[in-house]
């Protein structure tokens, strides 16, 4: 017998400090709003936002709010157990997009929706997960 | 043959222990920003960049990736570099590479830590022997304790010596703007009654834990010439390895084998035959009060069991023969991947007279040296005089 296995476990804490953008970003989310920022270099809008453009390397100073609602670009499910469904969502005027959980849909649907809409959780405590998951925006439940 | 390269500019941010103001990429664009103005450019003028960091010290893995926007590595030619306490030399020399070479002609090397956001001695763990090492000594300071005990035995170097070299390091640190831990007052009474942390160890010892970053500008001859008024010319760099085996650890600050083989591939090639004479100053990568005294001995400052002598004379004192640290060097400064780096930076300072009060009158030709683990060393030579 001559593998001889060492196992190990190393649990290290980390606490990060989310920075000016994603500071304001993460507050706003506790108050069920999303605010991006906006370059006035090459005119992104980036949600979640970024106080600097590496791009065009300058600061970003511009801020906007935007709705939570938007275009469901692209989706994957989990094959095994209940159906998780993570989607790629852009938010109307944003030109980035949120990775985020589906919610209110079945697998089999997917492919026709276009339009998804935040919802929101009551116990807000700002972190991306305040927003619980996106749901389908159905016809006559717009407004 | 390697062209010729000079620093034109650095740029830090106040090191401290927790900026909680900035996130990462916050606190590296400090640094870069303040590098560009150091040198009146933009970042259009910066062919390629190069970035220093030990990411398992924050869990920020790939912060060429998630932090590109805070360096000014957008679409250009880069590479991370991730070596341990080595991690600002290694990066320092590789931007000299990049020039040295005629491929790119103006090269920024980035390094930074935010030690605040992870737990550095946990991660330092993993750097330990996984079978029979981790299991019994975590963190650097044990390590560290039982190379300075065998030190002090070896050398004769005393508690109270090595506590001198603490003293001077918080000392000139209150002449530095950027250094962490400035202590006007500190005595060697202080530090000897600091904490102990593992014997011979004692908190005020050690260096801090720091979050901080730094920015550094080479450039090859012709442009350094423009955009410097006096550049510091690259004069030699040098790297060695050695065997990471902790069951000869116990001499490996009574002799620090990488550290003679770099700094002496180093001394030759700069030409230099007395380094206690023709350096003028040396900001070297002491860690901790008794490696410092190590180090003079390793570095050829004095003979072998003479460190400690060298402190009491005042010889390494910012007024003395050969400063070394005026900074206030590692133990009052500790971003791990941008420490070397700092080094870099601030032997340059003093090439380019840019030192402020921690200047060293005169200085012409100045060491910086990176230490990693307790087994590796990088080692350049700046000099005001071309090479």
């Amino acid at each position: 017998m001559s593998e001889w296995i060492v196992r190990q476990k190393i649990r290290i804490p980390f606490r990060y400090t989310a920075g000016r953008a994603m500071s304001r970003f993460l507050m706003g989310l506790a108050e069920r709003r999303i605010w991006a920022t906006r370059c006035e270099g090459c005119g992104r809008v980036y949600v979640p936002p970024l106080g600097f453009c590496g791009r065009c390397w300058r600061e970003i100073a511009e801020w906007q709010e935007l709705p939570d609602e938007g275009e469901l670009v692209s989706y994957t499910v989990r094959p095994v157990g209940p159906p998780v469904i993570l989607g790629l969502i852009r938010l109307e005027g944003a030109d980035t997009h949120l990775v985020h959980r589906l919610g209110e849909v079945e697998p089999a649907e997917l492919g026709r929706v276009i339009r998804v809409r935040a919802v929101w959780r009551e116990d807000r405590t700002g972190s991306i997960l305040d927003i619980a998951y996106f749901a389908p925006v159905r016809s006559g439940s717009l407004g | 043959m390697p062209r010729r390269v000079a620093i034109i500019a650095t740029g830090q941010t106040k090191h401290t222990a927790r900026r909680l103001d900035v996130n990462i990429r916050e606190l590296i664009t400090e640094a870069v920003t303040r590098a560009l103005q150091d040198a009146d450019l933009t970042m259009r003028d910066i062919d390629a960049v190069l970035l220093g960091n030990m990411e398992p010290f924050e869990g920020f893995l790939f912060p060429e990736l998630w932090a590109v926007e805070g360096w000014g590595g957008y679409m250009k030619p880069s590479v991370k570099f991730n070596t341990g306490g080595t991690v600002g030399t290694t990066t320092a020399i590789a931007a000299y590479y990049y020039v040295a070479s005629g491929i790119y002609d103006v090269v920024m090397a980035v390094g930074f830590e935010k030690q605040s956001e992870g737990h550095t001695q946990t991660a330092i763990t993993t750097v330990g022997d996984p079978i029979w090492e981790r299991s019994v000594m975590a963190g650097a300071i044990g390590n560290f304790a039982v190379m300075a005990t065998t030190y002090m035995h070896e050398s004769g170097v005393t508690e109270e010596q090595a506590a001198k070299a603490a003293v001077k390091a918080r000392r000139n640190a209150c002449l530095n703007e950027y250094a962490h831990l400035q202590m006007p007052d500190i005595t060697v009474e202080d530090v000897l009654r600091s904490e102990v942390l593992a014997y011979p160890v004692k908190r005020l010892d050690m260096c801090p834990q720091s979050d901080g970053a730094v920015a550094v500008i080479f450039a090859e001859e012709s442009k350094a010439q423009r955009l410097a008024p006096r550049p510091a010319w690259i004069r030699a760099v040098a790297t060695a390895h050695e065997q990471q085996y902790m069951g000869d650890s116990p001499k490996r600050l009574a002799e620090m084998r990488s550290l003679i083989a770099a700094s002496r591939r180093a001394y030759q090639a700069a030409g230099i035959t007395n380094p206690r004479k023709e350096l003028d100053v040396a900001e070297i990568y002491e860690v901790a009060s008794f490696a410092e005294l190590a180090m003079y001995e390793n570095l050829g400052f004095c003979d072998r069991g003479e460190g400690g002598k060298l402190i009491d004379m005042g010889v390494t004192e910012l007024t003395g023969e050969l400063p070394v640290n005026p900074s206030g060097g590692v133990m009052s400064t500790n971003p791990i991947g941008a420490t070397a780096l700092i080094r870099v930076a601030e032997a340059a300072l003093q090439i380019m007279g840019k030192a402020g009060r921690r200047q060293v009158e005169g200085a012409r030709m100045a060491l910086a040296t990176g230490y990693g683990g307790n087994a590796w060393t990088d080692v350049m030579i700046l000099s005001q005089e071309k090479p």
